[in-house]
C-alpha cells in the first residue's frame, strides 16, 4: 500500500524530495479546516455572541442607572449594603449566581448554536453541493469529522467563554461603579468575594471538560448529519426517543433520556439548573440547613470528581464508536 | 505488492470490467477503458448514460465492481492520495457559497499541496472577478471561471471536467475552453471532459468515448475517428447501391440524402457522391440511433 502511495508522487517525476519535505503539512491542513468552519459560521460563532454581549452590558448600564434614580429601592445591579451583611460563602454564591444569571442567555444561545451547527455540519454541505468541492481536495474524512467535532466542542465554546468573561467583568465593574457612594468597601464586598479569576479558571476547566462530556451527543448528531439525506434532527431524535420509550416500558427507568439530556447540557449550565432550587436570596438569620448546602459554586475539586466519573468516560467510549461510524459513513459517500 | 512507475507506463486510467449498480439501476456495465497520459478525452453520452458515475468512480467517489486504477492506485481506497493529482469541475455549482473568492483561494492553498496561489491570482487578474466578493454573488460564468482558475492552478496529472460549461452562455463557454486549451497545450495534463456541447470541444480532443446505458459504445483516438466515419451526399438513384454498403444512418437535409458509413474506404464511397467527415455530434446521433 505504501509503495503504491509513493508511486503517484514519484512516477510523475514532478515532486522532488525538497517538495516532499515541504509537502502539505497535516497541522496546517487541520487548522485550515477549523478556520473554514469558523469562516463559514462567522455570524453564529462570532457576531451573535458579541452583539448579545454588548446588549447585555447595555442592559446592565441601564439597570444601574435606573437604580441610581430610585436610590432606596432594591433594583440596583448589586445592592452592596445587603451584600455586606451576608456571610462570606453566601456572598460568594450570590455573586457567582448573579454573574451566571447575566450571562445565562449567552449560555443558552451557545447550546442552540452548537446543536444547529452540529446537526447541519455535513448535511448542509451535501445539500448545497460544496461537499463535492471539499471532497475534491486531498483531505481525509477522519480530519474532517475531527475538525467539525473540535469546532463545536472547543472552538465555539471558547468564543462564547471569552464573551461571557467580558460580560461578567463588565457586571462586576458596573456594580463597583454604581456602589461607589456607599460606605462599604467595594473591593472587599465584591471583588474579594467574587473571586472572579478563580471562577473563570474553573469555568475554563469546565469548558475543557465539556469537550469530553458533550462528545457522545455531538458525535451522534454529526453521524446523523452525515447519514440522513433529509431532516437529520428528526432522524437523530427518533431512535433516542424510541429507545427511551422502550426502556421506560420494559425497565421502568429513564436513564437513556436523562443521560441524553445531561450530555447535551454544558456542565456549567447543568450546575445552574441544579442550583435553581436554592435560588433564594437568604434573609437574616440564615437557616443552617441552607448554609450547609451553599458549596454550590463550582470549584476545582468538583471538576476533578467530574473528570474521574464513569458517566464521563462511558460517554467518551460511546463517542469513539460514533466517531468511527461517522468516518465510515463519510468514506462510503455513495450518495454524493 | 505492486509498484508502478507512471513515467514508464504512461497510463493514467485503467478500467477492466467495471460495473456500478444503484438499487435497480445499472449505471455502468463492464466498462473497459485505458486513458494515456497527455490525452484529452471527450466523454459523450445522453443524459443518464453513466458519464457522471464513470467520472465519480475514477475520482474514487463511488465504489464500483471490477478493476479500476487511476495513476497506479485504486481511487476508492486511496482517495486522499488521488486528489493530490486529480482535480475536477462538476456539472453543478460546488463552490462554497459563503466564502469570498480570496478566502476560497487561501483555504485551497492550505488544503492542496500542489496549489499555486500566484498562478491563480494571475489567472483571475484577466477576469472581472472581484476577490472580495462572495461566491454566491458571482454570476454563473464567473463561478465557472473561478473554479477553472482553482483547478488550473493545481499542478495535477488528471483533470476531470463534468459538463463544465453547463448553463454558460456562448461567450463564457468559448472563454472557458480557450483558457483550458491555453493551459493544457503542453500535453503534460490528461483531461477527461464530459459535455453535451460536443462541437465546441471537437478540435481539442485527442480521444473520443461514447457511452450509452452504462456501456462504452465507441472508444477511439480522434485521428482514427476521422478515417473511420464518412458521410456521403447522394442522389436518389444511387441510394439503392449505397444501402448495400450498410450505412449506419440515413438522414435527409434540405432535400438531400446523407448516408453515414463506418469503416469504409473514402475512395470506395466517392462513387456515390461527395464525401465529407461528419461531426462528432452527427456520429454520436447515428451511433445512438443504432442501438
Amino acid at each position: 500500500m505504501k509503495i503504491e502511495s509513493q508511486s503517484i508522487l514519484e512516477g510523475t517525476g514532478k515532486v522532488s524530495a525538497k517538495e516532499k519535505a515541504s509537502h502539505f503539512s497535516g497541522l496546517l491542513g487541520f487548522s485550515t479546516l477549523l478556520q473554514k468552519e469558523v469562516l463559514e459560521n462567522k455570524t453564529a460563532f462570532i457576531i451573535v455572541p458579541i452583539v448579545t454581549g454588548i446588549l447585555l452590558v447595555v442592559m446592565m448600564v441601564v439597570s444601574g442607572l435606573t437604580a441610581d434614580v430610585q436610590f432606596d429601592s432594591d433594583t440596583a445591579l448589586l445592592d452592596i449594603r445587603r451584600l455586606a451583611t451576608m456571610p462570606e460563602d453566601i456572598r460568594q454564591w450570590f455573586l457567582y449566581s448573579l454573574m451566571n444569571d447575566v450571562t445565562l442567555v449567552l449560555r443558552l444561545i451557545l447550546v442552540l448554536v452548537s446543536f444547529n451547527y452540529v446537526i447541519g455540519a455535513f448535511f448542509n454541505e451535501r445539500r448545497d453541493g460544496s461537499d463535492l468541492f471539499w471532497r475534491s481536495l486531498p483531505i481525509n474524512q477522519r480530519s474532517q469529522v475531527l475538525a467539525k467535532w473540535l469546532t463545536v466542542s472547543l472552538v465555539l465554546p471558547l468564543f462564547y467563554f471569552f464573551v461571557i468573561v467580558a460580560c461578567q467583568l463588565s457586571c462586576l465593574l458596573l456594580s463597583s461603579l454604581f456602589s461607589m457612594g456607599y460606605e462599604e468597601s467595594i473591593i472587599e464586598t465584591i471583588w474579594l468575594s467574587a473571586h472572579p479569576i478563580e471562577l473563570w479558571f474553573v469555568s475554563l476547566s469546565f469548558v475543557l471538560l465539556d469537550v469530553i462530556w458533550l462528545s457522545p451527543v455531538y458525535l451522534w448528531l454529526l453521524m446523523c448529519s452525515s447519514f440522513y439525506n433529509r431532516a437529520p434532527l428528526v432522524g437523530a431524535l427518533i431512535p433516542v426517543l424510541m429507545l427511551g420509550f422502550l426502556e421506560s416500558v420494559l425497565l421502568d427507568s429513564n436513564n437513556l433520556l436523562e443521560e441524553f439530556f445531561w450530555h447535551s447540557c454544558p456542565r456549567e449550565l447543568m450546575i445552574w439548573i441544579e442550583n435553581l432550587k436554592y435560588r433564594v436570596i437568604p434573609e437574616e438569620p440564615i437557616p443552617l440547613n441552607l448554609k450547609s448546602q451553599l458549596s454550590l459554586v463550582p470549584n476545582i475539586n468538583e471538576w476533578k470528581e467530574a473528570f474521574l466519573s464513569q458517566r464521563l468516560w462511558g460517554g467518551a467510549g460511546l463517542a469513539i464508536v460514533f466517531f468511527i461510524a461517522t468516518v465510515k459513513i463519510r468514506n462510503r459517500c455513495e450518495e454524493v | 505488492m505492486k509498484v508502478r512507475i507512471l513515467s514508464m507506463v504512461d497510463v493514467v486510467v485503467s478500467a477492466h470490467d467495471i460495473s456500478k449498480k444503484f438499487k435497480n439501476h445499472q449505471a455502468l456495465r463492464q466498462v473497459n477503458l485505458t486513458i494515456e497520459k497527455g490525452s484529452i478525452v471527450g466523454l459523450i453520452g445522453p443524459n443518464g448514460a453513466g458519464k457522471t458515475t464513470l467520472l465519480k468512480s475514477i475520482q474514487g467517489l463511488l465504489k464500483c465492481e471490477g478493476e479500476l486504477e487511476v495513476l497506479g492506485v485504486n481511487p476508492y481506497q486511496q482517495r486522499n492520495l488521488i486528489f493530490q493529482d486529480v482535480c475536477f469541475i462538476s456539472d453543478v455549482g460546488v463552490l462554497p457559497q459563503w466564502a469570498t473568492c480570496r478566502q476560497l483561494l487561501q483555504l485551497t492553498r492550505n488544503l492542496h499541496p500542489k496549489f499555486d496561489m500566484d498562478k491563480a491570482m494571475d489567472f483571475l487578474e484577466h477576469t472581472a472577478i472581484p476577490l472580495k466578493e462572495k461566491v454566491k454573488n458571482l454570476s454563473k460564468g464567473m463561478k465557472a471561471q473561478l473554479h477553472l482558475a482553482i483547478v488550473l492552478s493545481m499542478d495535477v496529472e488528471l483533470m476531470i471536467l463534468d459538463e463544465p460549461t453547463l448553463g454558460l452562455d456562448i461567450i463564457h463557454r468559448k472563454k472557458f475552453l480557450q483558457q483550458l486549451v491555453g493551459e493544457c497545450f503542453d500535453k503534460s495534463k490528461t483531461i477527461i471532459v464530459s459535455t453535451h456541447q460536443v462541437e465546441e470541444i471537437e478540435e481539442i480532443l485527442t480521444h473520443l468515448i461514447f457511452i450509452q446505458e452504462g456501456g462504452i459504445k465507441l472508444n477511439m483516438p480522434m485521428a482514427l475517428f476521422r478515417d473511420q466515419f464518412y458521410e456521403v451526399e447522394m442522389s436518389d438513384n444511387q441510394l439503392q447501391n449505397a444501402q448495400e454498403c450498410h450505412p449506419i444512418s440515413t438522414r435527409k437535409i434540405l432535400g438531400k440524402t446523407l448516408l453515414m458509413f463506418e469503416g469504409q474506404d473514402k475512395e470506395s464511397l466517392e462513387r456515390f457522391g461527395p464525401v465529407h467527415s461528419p461531426s462528432i455530434a452527427d456520429v454520436f446521433i447515428a451511433k445512438m440511433g443504432q442501438q
